[in-house]
């Protein structure tokens, strides 16, 4: 089963709320990836909104070689490139260093932003309310969210059926939805609702 | 929220689920914001656990599908007519070509051409504007590369093979025509570096990619395409 191909195959059909869940899936990865890049968060933003309205315009071109995160990111970071170039033609300074900093992508930042201590909080907060899971659901999720295995491949590896697998992961993440609540996360309220 | 339901959005954020389902969880993302709103922040767990969340009220979607509604209706529709209708977009396009190579012959007389004799490159040549091959070998004087084969992949576009010296490495070079869409020559390009220059008065895109070039060299290579500008 995959269902980002389904996705996909709805959105090339005219499906345009099947790629609002696609929107919804890979903004914050997305903006992640390109803020790593730019090291400007509104930039980071609006690139990353371009990089979406383009690939739905080209939605016919994606054959499915590759994943769709993949795809939208060669769009987004040639579009970032792009501006980077323009910018660096229009001021006709061009610094040669500067430009291979930023087009390296290597070139994740070690002097910590405010941004990037954000998100390395988020990440540390998220991570104790998983290590305060119960061990059964504990390893379930984390066999799915760091070890990249299938619903098959964890249910073979922890001797269990497929059905408890699931039921673990989604308990794992219902726990995580509320305990994340304390750390306030819990305003998330979608302005678009 | 049925349990159920919100297990499904489990699976379906792993990729577990039918597509039948996945139609059906589309549907109730876009009318139970209940359903939207969890959708959003379990995706927005997942990028916490890796350590991929900046902020955690950002929400784009809106925008983005704002500026999707208000595209135009020829982008995406003009081209599914053309792809779902197998039959008459192959017998169009057969007839289109019968009748322009009909008619084109034909005029030949009248415009004085004679058909071009040499292979096919050269024929191609004639539908760009500029002297392709000096061009090509013009561009490869920016990195001392020597040509070695080229060809014609739209009335906009083509792509070349240059040998590195010193390296003895091979780099490929994709030449846009500035009056190219965007969204064609973005299409065609999936690696390496994409730079707008100039030659001579012609503004071209290029995107330099190379299997074997490191990337720091191929870096530089398209560096020298911006300070010859």
């Amino acid at each position: 089963m995959n269902s980002e191909k389904s996705l996909i195959n709805l959105v090339k059909k005219g499906d345009k709320k099947a790629y609002e869940v696609l929107v919804l899936q890979y903004q914050d990865r997305l903006v992640f990836s390109v803020y790593k890049f730019l090291k400007d968060y509104e930039l980071a933003q609006d690139i990353a909104q371009e990089a979406f309205v383009k690939a739905f315009k080209n939605i016919e071109k994606f054959r499915g070689d590759s994943s769709f995160y993949t795809w939208i990111y060669r769009i987004a970071i040639n579009t970032a490139k792009n501006l980077l170039s323009s910018k660096a033609r229009s001021s006709e300074v061009y610094d040669d260093e500067i430009m291979e900093l930023k087009l390296s992508e290597s070139a994740v930042t070690t002097e910590n932003p405010e941004n990037i201590l954000e998100a390395e909080e988020l990440r540390s907060k998220m991570m104790d309310a998983i290590q305060s899971l119960p061990d059964d659901i504990r390893t379930t999720l984390s066999l799915r969210e760091f070890d990249g295995l299938s619903y098959e491949e964890i249910a073979e590896v922890q001797n269990c059926p497929i059905g408890t697998v699931r039921s673990r992961i989604h308990k794992g993440r219902e726990i995580l939805d509320k305990t994340f609540s304390k750390y306030n996360m819990s305003n998330l309220e979608i302005n678009s609702i | 929220m049925s349990k159920t339901l919100e297990q499904k959005l489990s699976l379906l954020m792993d990729g577990e689920i039918t597509p039948f389902e996945t139609k059906r969880l589309v549907d109730e993302i876009h009318t139970n914001s209940n359903f939207k709103s969890l959708w959003l922040r379990m995706n927005k767990h997942k990028a916490a656990m890796h350590g991929e969340l900046l902020d955690h009220n950002l929400d784009l979607s809106q925008n983005i599908m704002s500026q999707i509604n208000n595209l135009s209706p020829t982008n995406s529709e003009t081209t599914k007519t053309w792809l779902n209708s197998d039959f008459f977009s192959v017998t169009y396009m057969k007839v289109c070509c019968y009748l322009i190579g009909f008619f084109f012959i034909l005029s030949l007389p009248l415009l004085n051409l004679s058909f071009p004799t040499s292979n096919t490159t050269s024929s191609n040549q004639n539908i760009l504007p500029l002297n392709n091959e000096a061009l090509l070998v013009d561009l490869g004087s920016n990195f001392n590369g020597s040509l070695k084969d080229f060809r014609i992949t739209s009335s906009s576009s083509m792509e070349a093979n240059y040998l590195v010296p010193g390296d003895d490495k091979s780099l490929r070079l994709k030449v846009f025509f500035d009056n190219i869409p965007e969204n064609e020559w973005l299409g065609t390009i999936n690696k390496g570096i994409t730079v707008h220059t100039r030659s001579g008065s012609t503004p071209l895109i290029l995107n330099l990619s190379s299997e074997t070039l490191p990337n720091q060299r191929l870096i530089k290579i398209s560096n020298t395409f911006l300070e010859n500008k």
